[in-house]
């Protein structure tokens, strides 16, 4: 195995765990168990007592519109808005995805240290083995970090103030307190070594050095390998393992704390963008945000994005679409448009497969000008 | 305090007397710590139960079966995350088997759980999903109980193996997922 294969394989495993949340109702499957759904804190009372339908109601009758009127309402949709909150949405999903793949990675860490550790270990060997050991530990707080700048981006983009530093500190702990743990892993399995190695009467010399240059690391004292050593060694491994396991689930829980925030954050920015609107399906939008909760943020924002994009064989000739941009629009050879704008469409799409077309971002612009 | 209770650990075997009036609100916290672990813990567990080898509608189902059984016993259980893994690997484990004796039998009820529209593009996305349904029993159970933050340790209590074998028996099952995943032509 190859460290790209394994890791390829540790990510479609991560995304599968991650991806299954988008896919279950939660609320649902919470609605059949218990008597009465308790609804989660998240949504104010004065939110709570607005009567309204859901984003997914709002989704489902948006998407029934007919296509004149779902193009029109990309000149006021909050695009970017909803798509931040879809995209906090799948990141927040993603947490505990991330944590099944960093455990999963432990172990086959493990394995490999005892593999290469039981063949031919040299102190070159252990040099390298330390490097890898560290790299893998850095690689995972390199990983959490990702999650937070695309949080980050995310955020910046909407104008959206998150304090991220509180989370990025808990990933650059984690990150040590794994290699720690790790390192603390091995200089255990190679005091057993020498504990067996010597009951056996066979010489351990060069276990016994790369055992001293571990427990420098870890600054404890090397006198002896006898069960004592075992003894403190096994205590500092379960202590390491716990420090490693509550910083996962404070690390885990700060980045769905700060995820759910901004969740909320980007929706309520959404909501601002459209009340007040002339428009009634942006006001229904505004009272489908205002009334939450907004558990399948995700799966209600690919909805509607869903119903602004597509056009295929739909009749827009007797629409005008000046101010409305256009950018992502696909539509089909049936698809008619309007007759300023057919020659414009046409030279600003690309075409995705035979018959299916996709309009780019400058003719968007253009549109959106015009 | 109002008896909320923590979601971890429910009061085992211990009468709650709720004076009247308080009734309501402790029934409240009951079911919003039960809420917060019903969120935290199933999507893992459906997770779970698609790398130990089920279908996502099985997995769905099973899953459901089981928080509704640990909503149940909710004041018994000391552990319910690890309860909740045990009972529902167990329910696949029969499940699977009766499928094989009954190959015929008619299609379940949709969970409540699962978005109807949502099973197969997500089966299609996820060749992960349908590789480790080619992996032997051992390897699904110790690949799942992995992705599930079990140690090789806890592994090897819970299946009655040793520490060695779950590591042993993870490296091959990783083998073979990559070798399968590429054996197909490495497309996504």
């Amino acid at each position: 195995m190859n460290p790209s294969e394994e890791h390829e394989l540790d990510q479609r495993l991560a995304a599968l765990a991650g991806d299954v949340g988008a896919v279950l109702d939660l609320d649902a499957g919470l609605a059949a168990i218990l008597p009465a759904t308790p609804r989660p804190p998240a949504v104010s009372t004065a939110r709570r007592d607005r009567a309204g339908t859901t984003l997914r109601g709002f989704a489902d009758h948006f998407a029934a519109r007919p296509p004149h009127e779902r193009v029109v309402a990309r000149s006021w949709l909050p695009r970017r808005e909803l798509a931040a909150a879809r995209s906090f949405t799948l990141l927040r999903a993603a947490v505990p995805a991330h944590d099944h793949l960093a455990r999963t990675r432990d172990v086959a860490l493990t394995e490999r240290i005892e593999h290469r550790l039981r063949e031919h270990a040299s102190p070159r060997d252990l040099v390298a083995l330390r490097a890898d050991l560290r790299d893998r530990a850095r690689e995972l707080g390199r990983d959490l970090d990702d999650v937070l700048d695309r949080a980050v981006l995310s955020a910046l983009d909407l104008g959206v103030g998150l304090d991220l530093g509180q989370a990025r500190a808990a990933a650059d702990d984690l990150a040590r307190a794994r290699a720690l743990t790790t390192t603390v892993d091995h200089a255990l399995f190679l005091a057993v070594t020498i504990v067996v190695g010597t009951a056996r009467g066979r010489t351990t010399t060069r276990t016994r050095n790369r055992l001293r240059v571990l427990l420098a690391d870890l600054d404890l004292p090397a006198s002896g390998y006898d069960v004592g050593l075992l003894v403190r060694l096994n205590t500092v491994r379960a202590a390491a393992r716990d420090v490693v396991l509550a910083r996962e689930r404070d690390t885990a829980d700060l980045l769905a704390v700060v995820l759910d925030q901004a969740r909320d954050l980007a929706l309520d920015q959404a909501r601002q963008r459209v009340e007040g609107s002339v428009d009634a399906a942006a006001r229904a939008l505004a009272d489908a945000l205002a009334t939450g909760p907004h558990d399948d943020v995700a799966d209600d924002v690919d909805r509607i994005t869903d119903a602004v994009t597509d056009v295929v064989d739909a009749d827009l000739a007797h629409v005008p679409l000046d101010g409305i941009p256009l950018e992502g629009l696909r539509w089909s050879e049936r698809t008619r448009w309007h007759q300023a704008w057919q020659d414009r469409v046409r030279r600003g799409s690309v075409e995705l497969r035979p018959g299916l077309y996709e309009v780019r971002a400058d003719t968007a612009d253009a549109g959106a000008v015009t | 305090m109002s008896g909320a209770e923590p979601a971890e650990a429910p009061v085992g075997g211990t009468d709650q007397v709720e004076v009247p009036g308080q009734a309501g609100r402790a029934r409240a916290g009951h079911e919003v710590a039960f809420t917060d672990f019903y969120r935290a813990t199933t999507p893992s567990l459906v997770a779970f139960l698609v790398v130990r080898g089920a279908r996502l509608a099985d997995a769905a189902d099973v899953a459901q079966e089981t928080m509704a059984a640990a909503y149940r016993r909710r004041h018994d259980l000391d552990h319910p995350r690890a309860w909740a893994f045990r009972v529902a690997s167990r329910a696949l484990a029969r499940r699977l088997a009766s499928a094989r004796e009954e190959p015929v039998a008619e299609p379940p009820e949709p969970s409540p759980l699962l978005r109807p529209t949502a099973i197969e593009n997500w089966e299609r996305h996820h060749d992960v999903a349908r590789a480790v349904t080619r992996l032997p029993e051992r390897q699904r159970q110790v690949m799942a109980w992995t992705l599930a933050g079990s140690t090789p340790a806890e592994i090897a209590a819970e299946l009655g193996l040793r520490a060695d074998t779950v590591r042993s028996t993870l490296l091959k099952a990783r083998r073979a997922l990559i070798r399968d995943l590429h054996g197909n032509g490495g497309d996504r």
